[in-house]
């Protein structure tokens, strides 16, 4: 029994569809008119064709435009919640001079806003991953392999919002006050890492971020129950009841069922191969992570989580230019976190020298193949007789060692 | 008796029983497809109910262990496992499900194209037996403390004792904290 057999008795099922037309002979359709040639035809298959055709457009119109009213809610939401905090600028300007809350890309399941000009923040960034709901066979399959083989797709499947919150350290505490001078000091005391990651997301958040693989995971009383700290160090973990008081907590309480994680970090999240990729992509800034949800209680507590973030930098930033002997992260604990990048740095330099190294052994033994090669080409066709009976004997002679050695 | 053993010796039975049954029969066939469905069904819901005695408990003490590195995919090092008691009972569960769900597309593939009974006959009583015999089942439908063999991580279990058996998890804290600062995280597929 051929493993094709169902799709052959599918094709000649529709083949049978028009049997009395293809029985039909030359001369007879000739004879016919156009409309006699129609009706004689059987259009069930096309029918069918149209039909499914028709079923494709109508889910693109509406997965497209279920995308974009939930992107809509999404960014209108951020968008106040920026413009609540005071920033110059939120969105994007087209060439013709129209704002835009947001971009949209491959077709409606990327979603990104942008603001910035405020005190202590050099700019925020809102992304959003959406299903592709306009094409159900394509997330049907997805989740189907997802089920089977995790690790082809896991990465982008999920509806999430990601938002980037970075520091300028440059506090100024009104419009008229003059920027600080020491604003790069205040940036290089951000280097270290402390988060508060759910409990449901904690493998596979270490397994996506670089930042995070690098945190001890501990439970603690001063979070909620569902919450763990992931931070370079243990002392950094009260970094959030210092800076974000007892109102954090209950937020993050509140948030509990959205909130995958939110980092202070500098390192970036994706593994960096050589020491150039490490030197470049190092920025202080906040990850939120949460899932994607549109309902307005939970847009109001994403909105509140950002305005929190945004306050800590507030309190840090201005303790780091005006108190800075009384500012939580003392040199200490900057110290460990400095040990810690140099360890790593030199993970990278090693596995680098490595590389360097196995190549330039393969460039060598290259070199030599091609020598051995021209000296050949070079001897008269006795000699290079010769010479490949030397080294035959020279290959004999090594096997009948090694078998010796291994008696 | 080890419980691979048992599935041994009950397949065993189940072939000399097939032997003595007329297969060719549609009687016998139908109660034969019969038994097994029941047999999947009963196994699949007794998973079923179990995750639904697990999300209720919602157990979210954490769980941290160094799982042995897989072979099959290349890897030389252990990974660091960070995860709930309640995730790790979920995946163990799905796991479960997900070998019930290979079962019947191989048993269909057999009976439904091949058109073979045998298989559908010897298979009519192993899901429901190692439904029962789950370390999850165990602790949850059961009762069972989670200790010595049921504690978490479970070991793989083995057909000979402890020769051959798979490496187990490693839950010793040296291991756990080097595992932690590794920086395995955010590898880019190529």
């Amino acid at each position: 029994m051929s493993i094709l057999s169902p799709l052959v008795k599918a094709a000649e099922a529709v083949n049978k569809l028009n049997a009395n037309y293809t029985s039909i002979s030359y001369e007879e359709l000739k004879a016919m008119t156009f409309m006699q040639r129609v009706r004689a035809y059987n259009w069930t298959f096309e029918l069918g064709a149209v039909a499914v055709l028709g079923l494709v457009l109508v889910f693109y119109l509406v997965g497209t435009k279920l995308n974009t009213s939930r992107a809509e809610k999404l960014f209108d939401s951020v968008s106040q919640c920026f413009h609540d905090l005071a920033f110059a600028r939120v969105g994007f300007s087209t060439k013709s001079g129209d704002k835009k809350k947001y971009i949209s890309e491959h077709n409606n399941t990327w979603f990104t806003t942008f603001t910035t000009g405020r005190s202590t923040i050099k700019y925020i960034t809102v992304r959003s991953h959406m299903y592709a709901r306009f094409n159900p066979m394509a997330m049907i399959t997805e989740r189907v392999l997802g089920v089977f083989f995790p690790s082809l797709i896991e990465r982008d499947l999920q509806e999430y919002v990601e938002v980037v919150v970075a520091p300028n350290g440059i506090y100024v505490p009104n419009e008229l006050a003059e920027v600080p001078a020491n604003a790069n000091e205040a940036l290089s005391k951000f280097k270290f890492i402390a988060s508060i990651v759910n409990k449901g997301d904690m493998g596979k958040a270490r397994e996506q971020n670089y930042f995070l693989s690098l945190t001890h995971t501990a439970e603690s009383e001063n979070l909620p129950l569902q919450y763990v700290f992931m931070s370079e160090n243990n002392q950094l973990n009260g970094f959030f009841s210092r800076y974000g008081g007892a109102e954090f907590r209950t937020l993050l309480e509140k948030c509990a069922n959205i909130l995958s994680y939110i980092s202070f970090t500098d390192l970036p999240d994706e593994k960096p191969i050589t020491d150039k990729l490490w030197n470049e992509n190092q920025e202080p800034r906040c990850v939120i992570r949460c899932k994607l949800s549109t309902n307005s209680r939970d847009l109001t507590n994403l909105n509140e989580l950002i305005k929190s973030v945004v306050g800590i930098y507030d309190s840090v930033t201005q303790e780091f230019l005006e108190t800075p002997a009384s500012a939580f992260i003392t040199n200490d604990m900057l110290k460990k976190s400095y040990n810690l990048r140099t360890q790593e740095l030199q993970k990278i330099q090693k596995v680098m020298k490595q590389v360097e190294r196995e190549l330039a052994m393969e460039k060598k033994q290259k070199l030599e193949k091609e020598k051995r090669r021209e000296l050949r080409n070079k001897l008269s066709g006795e000699e290079q007789d010769k010479l490949d009976r030397k080294m035959k004997e020279k290959r004999e002679r090594r096997m009948r060692n090694r078998q010796k050695t291994r008696m | 008796m080890n419980p691979q053993v048992s599935n041994l010796v009950i397949m065993l039975v189940m072939m000399q029983v097939s032997r003595r049954l007329d297969m060719e029969s549609p009687d016998v066939i139908f109660y034969v497809r019969v038994a097994y469905c029941s047999s999947v069904f009963a196994a699949w819901a007794i998973y079923q109910y179990t995750r639904g005695l697990i999300v209720k408990k919602n157990d979210l003490t954490t769980l941290k262990f160094v799982a042995p590195p897989n072979a099959m995919a290349g890897e030389s090092e252990g990974k660091l496992q960070v995860t709930t008691v309640r995730d790790y009972d979920l995946k163990e569960l799905d796991a479960a499900v997900k070998s019930i769900y290979t079962g019947l597309a191989m048993m269909g593939f057999m009976h439904l194209y091949m058109k073979y009974t045998n298989p559908l006959l010897m298979q009519s009583i192993s899901p429901i037996k190692s439904a029962l015999e789950h370390n999850e089942i165990k602790i949850h439908l059961f009762g069972k403390p989670a200790t010595g063999d049921l504690k978490r991580p479970f070991k793989a279990p083995s057909l000979f004792g402890g020769f051959g058996a798979q490496p187990e998890a490693k839950t010793d804290k040296k291991s756990i904290e080097e595992a932690e600062k590794a920086g395995t995280g955010g590898v880019k597929a190529e």
